[in-house]
């Protein structure tokens, strides 16, 4: 329980960093935010009439402070490029991202769990070979190469799926599988690559391991023993590195977003970004930063979970 | 090969494990590195070839050649403006290695001292400083920082190589740190003690040419992952800026002739494929030729 | 003779390039215990491997393994037929104890796995079964370890875990492969018994692979000794010992011995094994007492002060002034555990020790006794929690720069392990000379020194220009002797410097250690687990537990009359050849 409260407090500590460095970063800015606002021909006046309406005159602690405060409510404040309030287009937003991000990451495990497996038991063999093979080559693409060699075969090509678009489910639960499912394998091809050379490593590391051996003295065959003792073990580093590729895959999604617009995070990043809309850079950034934040918490938990060593020393 | 380790030892490993002859997997990691060499040997000679000589020039107008084929004058055809994809691909090979050089140098001029330092002191708050910091920098993925820079200083290779380094900087000190408490453990480091060698000295003489291996590896793999973040970067638009060549923007104006140029997209994508293959294929094959015995967690 | 119940024929195992074991015949009657020794890289563990089916992927075995019961050559099966064999009618138990068991399941369970695997017990009767056998194997509390991860439990309490799941079925062979090596003496004793006791309960066959003569004594009645992948000579354990027929087998029992020594008071090596007049001397010269003879240089036997004319001198003229005086010392760490908590761990309880010049001072104890924060704080490595440590004019504080260099040119250590104490990426000429470095001794000078230094621990000048890797352990030891002893210092610490070495090779260092502190009239303090080893080399001796030192006086007194009931426990545990043939 203490080292769970410590672990909590660790993360809260973290995410108040993070605000105060994505707070700072944003005002390095050459200039200032209330002249990127208004623009290249703006006049004196027009800058100092948004820095009042947007408080920005005012000390920097305090507009900080009333930035968080704000997000602890649920309010990310109004873009002074827009004048809307950036709350729903937070909101809007996110669900689609996490819905591509979600689904990639699990079509990715069920890819690379068996694939890995595979290929560390058929080491030395050429099947393995040229598992492994493949999956080194998997990992060298880069995820909007696969979104676009996609494209070309099944949209252009065969025309079974669209080739860009979002369709929310309410509207038909077809129209949306078939605009989601281009983007979760570009994601997820990659990504499934990527754990399965996580997942053979993992595997072979653990073939090495004397309690391995010891199954077998006890009766088991390789195979036995390693399906009974050999993949509980395997399953800890692999879920460590899920977790951190999880967290790469949200960032990964920002580039997937823009080849096939949908309206998810990265989109709305990409465009306030070329609006200079820098209040809404500065939300949609933490709120990216803050689920990475949480994706590594619960991956520490579930490790407390997997392994009793973790769980006893805490 | 099990050898009778006598009590209170945790040694004994060494020498006879030199029995084992170096079969297929052996020869596998030959492999590997040859042909990560191979690879990266070949965007390196491109991006230097391309300051002397390419095949046309590289902003040449040419109306009547708009959106070729593939033919003798134009290998890999030509684009929408009618300039030579060849030679586009020669000078964005310059980019990604730039990219890569600065991103790589700035996290390991800074990671691996951080990392050594937090791994050398006996100032528990000094390891724990760095490694909160490092932490924190963790929840900042490469590609994000990289649009945020690009937010906050304008879009540009300039930004995008310091975002992507210091975004690597704490792999760095991860993989140093991990590998100096290794190094710390060992009874030469006590020996180097009591032969009242500085801490400085012990840095530079028995800590970093041990964890030199593991610093080279990761420098592969961060180098390859700072060419991809670079494509994904300027494929967004927010990398490096027209006129300079280079391959994510290709790939990005690719995209409105996919139905009638797929190659438009097929070329510079290969070319992204073969420097990231090529330069963890390079890591992979490093990894088992170096020091064996010391391994850090990736 | 009843029908054997193991029988080995022409059994060859090799790599795809070389044979490691060459062909090989014995045989196991049921019920027979039969040892297995040899140094490293014999082949005996590939051996027993072998025998298992447990051989790794990339060694082949040929030759016929056939286990009385069983139809045909259990080598030419096919892995699931031998899978069914094993944990029900042949067992092992392997060395390392730590590593042996599955981290993330509980130990009862791994028991009650071996039944159910064979059909013996199923469901909550197996479990109960595995209560029964933990507590056979003396668990205390079985029912609660029965709960244990294995992290939860000592590497001592692991080992018997792994023979209760060996002895689960009941089988008719058990294999254990050294398995006490990795254990301290105490428990390797309990262990032993514990051995014994099952395995005659059973009536089950054994056998039993270890390096140590002492515990092959103690556990068989018949032993094969293997050397370079050939089984060089078999016999009883009596015939073995007291007349051993091969070179090999003569210099092993020779090198073993550390009450046998020559006529200038050196162990026996391979070498000189000829000379070795045999375990039997003592049938008829058991009382002699051994410690403090064979390091006296000069016939002063007789003399009050017993380490020889160097130490007598220095310690009449010094007026009997202690080198090494440590007084209360104590250490403390604290361990964090989370963010919050954190506890602390007396690893020194109050230390008194001192070594007057020329002093020989063994310190023994077992592993989490103390031994190694004593020696780390007496060379100013780490700051002791209260207490002080003076060594000559110097009081030892890692704060004092100045005095930490005037200290270590006095004193200087030799390290257990030969393969991490030498820095792999230097020379040996850089690795001897970087003492000097510190002192601003020129470079030339340094190689002059390395030089000598190299040639005074047996080594030929071409080591030099050499690496660590190119080096046997016992060679890399000499290395490290020569770097202890570059800066001509007046006290040597040896921190376990032979625990890690092969027996042949340990008696060639300890000679050669006992030769230098007499040519360089060293002070020694010599950190060891090994009675034997102290009991051989030290003038005096002080034994650690728990922190504190429980007994301290002359070598043989202290073991011939130990004062503690720790170090009676420990004398009694440690074994020897002598003590095993005579019981």
């Amino acid at each position: 329980m203490r080292a769970l409260a410590s672990r909590l407090l660790q993360f809260v500590l973290t995410v108040w960093a993070a605000t105060v460095a994505v707070f700072a970063l944003m005002q390095i800015l050459p200039g200032n935010a209330a002249q990127v606002a208004a623009g290249m021909s703006a006049t004196a006046e027009d800058v100092a009439r948004i820095e009042q309406e947007f408080g920005l005159d005012r000390p920097l602690i305090v507009q900080y402070g009333d930035w968080v405060t704000g997000m602890l409510q649920g309010d990310f404040g109004t873009s002074y490029v827009t004048d809307a309030p950036i709350t729903p287009l937070v909101l809007n937003s996110i669900q689609v991202t996490l819905i591509l991000v979600v689904s990639a990451m699990v079509l990715a495990l069920l890819i690379a769990v068996p694939l890995g497996t595979l290929a560390a038991l058929l080491r030395g063999r050429s099947l393995g070979a040229v598992l492994s093979g493949l999956s080194q080559v998997g990992v060298a693409v880069p995820n909007f190469l696969a979104a676009i060699l996609l494209v070309m075969v099944f949209s252009l090509g065969l025309g079974w799926f669209p080739s860009s678009g979002w369709q929310a489910p309410i509207f038909g639960i077809g129209g949306f599988l078939s605009h989601l499912i281009l983007p979760v394998f570009s994601l997820a091809l990659v990504q499934g690559a990527i754990l399965t050379r996580y997942v053979r490593s993992a595997v072979l590391e653990i073939m090495r391991e004397d309690y391995l051996r010891t199954a077998r003295a006890k009766g088991r065959t390789s195979a036995s023993a390693l399906a009974v003792h050999g993949l509980r073990n395997a399953a800890i580093p692999v879920v460590t590195v899920a977790g951190v590729q999880l967290a790469t895959l949200l960032i990964g999604a920002v580039v997937i977003e823009q080849v096939f617009v949908l309206p998810g995070m990265g989109s709305e990043l990409v465009r306030a970004v070329e609006n200079r809309d820098l209040l809404a850079v500065q939300a949609i950034v933490m709120v990216l930063v803050f689920l990475v934040l949480a994706l590594n918490l619960i991956i520490d938990l579930l490790y407390t979970l997997l392994d009793p060593r973790v769980r006893n020393a805490a | 090969m099990t050898t009778p380790a006598p009590p209170d030892s945790t040694a004994s490993t060494g020498a006879p494990a030199a029995d084992v002859p170096r079969t297929r997997s052996g020869r596998a990691t030959e492999l590997t590195f040859v042909v990560g060499l191979v690879l990266v040997g070949i965007v390196v000679v491109l991006a230097l070839v391309s300051f002397v000589w390419t095949p046309h020039p590289p902003t040449q107008p040419d109306a009547a050649g708009r959106l070729e084929g593939m033919s003798a004058a134009h290998p890999f055809g030509t684009d929408r403006y009618g300039r030579d994809t060849l030679t586009w691909i020669m000078l964005g090979a310059r980019v990604t290695l730039l990219v890569g050089i600065v991103a790589v140098g700035i996290a390991m001029l800074i990671g691996v001292p951080l990392g050594v330092l937090a791994g050398m002191t006996r100032a528990r708050w000094l390891s724990g400083l760095i490694m909160r910091g490092n932490d924190l920098l963790l929840a900042f993925p490469a590609l994000l920082l990289a649009i945020v820079f690009s937010a906050v200083f304008g879009p540009g290779t300039g930004p995008a190589m310091a975002a992507l380094g210091i975004a690597a900087i704490p792999a760095f000190a991860r993989v140093a740190r991990s590998g100096t408490l290794q190094i710390m453990g060992r009874e030469y480091i006590a020996a180097a003690r009591t032969a009242n060698r500085t801490p400085l000295q012990i840095a530079i003489q028995h800590v970093v040419p041990n964890i030199a291996g593991l610093i080279i590896v990761q420098a592969s793999v961060t180098f390859a992952l700072s060419v991809l973040a670079e494509a994904g970067l300027s494929f967004l638009g927010l990398g490096t800026q027209p006129p300079t060549p280079s391959w994510g923007r290709m790939l990005q104006e690719s995209q409105q002739f996919l139905g009638s140029r797929p190659e438009l997209a097929i070329w510079p994508g290969l070319f992204i494929a073969i420097a990231v293959l090529g330069f963890n294929l390079l890591g992979d094959g490093l990894r088992d030729r170096l020091d064996p015995t010391l391994r850090g967690r990736s | 003779m009843t029908d054997p119940l193991l029988t080995v024929r022409d059994l060859t195992i090799s790599t795809a390039s070389r044979t490691l074991v060459h062909p090989l015949d014995f045989a196991i009657a049921p019920g027979e215990r039969v040892g297995l020794i040899g140094e490293s890289g014999s082949g005996k563990s590939l051996t027993s491997s072998a025998i298992m089916g447990l051989l790794p992927s990339e060694l082949t075995a040929q030759g016929e393994v056939a286990l009385a019961g069983e139809s045909g050559n259990l080598l030419s099966r096919s892995e699931k037929a031998v899978a069914g064999l094993r944990g029900s009618r042949m067992s092992m138990v392997f060395q390392e104890p730590m590593s042996a068991l599955n981290p993330l399941m509980r130990v009862g369970d791994q028991v009650a796995e071996v039944m159910r695997l064979h059909r013996t017990a199923a469901g909550d009767a197996a479990t109960k079964r595995a209560i029964e056998l933990l507590d056979q194997v003396h668990l205390p509390d079985p029912a609660a370890a029965a709960r244990a991860f294995p992290h939860q439990l000592s590497g001592g309490q692991r080992q018997r875990i792994m023979l209760a799941i060996a002895l689960a079925n009941s089988p008719d062979l058990l294999i254990c492969d050294e398995p006490t090596t990795a254990l301290d003496v105490t428990v390797q004793s309990a262990v032993l018994d514990l051995i014994d006791e099952q395995v005659t309960a059973r009536g089950a066959g054994l056998l039993f692979i270890t390096h140590d003569l002492a515990v092959v004594a103690r556990v068989c009645e018949r032993v094969m000794v293997m050397n370079a992948g050939r089984v060089v000579e078999t016999g009883t354990v009596d015939e073995i010992f007291t007349a051993p027929q091969h070179e090999y087998t003569r210099g092993l029992l020779a090198a073993s011995d550390l009450t046998a020594t020559d006529a200038r008071g050196r162990l026996y090596t391979i070498a000189t094994a000829g000379q070795y007049p045999g375990t039997d001397r003592h049938a008829t010269a058991a009382e002699v007492p051994v410690a403090s003879e064979p390091a006296t240089p000069e016939p002063v036997a007789s003399e009050p002060a017993p380490s020889g004319s160097v130490a007598s001198e220095s310690a009449t003229a010094s007026g009997e002034v202690d080198l090494i005086e440590m007084s209360g010392v104590v250490k403390n760490f604290t361990r964090r555990a989370g963010l919050f908590r954190s506890h602390r761990v007396e690893a020194l309880k109050g230390i008194d020790l001192s070594v007057r010049a020329g002093g020989r001072m063994g310190i023994v104890g077992e592993s989490g006794s103390g031994k190694s924060t004593l020696l780390s704080i007496l060379s100013g490595l780490e700051t002791p929690t209260a207490g002080t440590v003076r060594v000559g004019d110097v009081v030892v504080d890692p704060g004092d720069q100045s005095g930490l260099t005037a200290m270590r040119r006095d004193l200087q250590i030799v390290f257990q392990d030969p393969y991490a104490s030498l820095d792999p990426r230097m020379s040996v000429a850089e690795i001897i000379g970087e003492p000097l470095r510190s002192m601003q001794v020129d470079r030339a000078e340094r190689l002059d020194r390395a030089e000598e230094m190299v040639e005074a621990v047996g080594l030929g000048p071409d080591a030099l220009t050499r690496f660590p890797h190119q080096f046997s352990g016992g060679q890399r030891q000499r290395i490290s002797i020569a770097r202890a002893l570059v800066t001509r210092p007046r006290i040597l610490v040896a921190d376990e410097p032979v625990s890690a070495l092969d027996v042949s090779v340990r008696a060639q260092v300890l000679n050669l250690l006992a030769d230098l502190v007499d040519d360089y009239s060293l002070t020694l303090v010599f950190v060891s687990h090994d009675l034997g080893v102290v009991r051989h080399l030290c003038s005096d001796v002080a034994v650690m537990r728990s922190g504190e030192i429980v007994e301290q006086g002359r070598t043989d007194q202290v073991y011939d009359q130990p004062a503690h009931e720790y170090t009676r426990a420990l004398v009694a545990a440690s074994p020897t050849i002598h003590a095993a043939l005579s019981a």
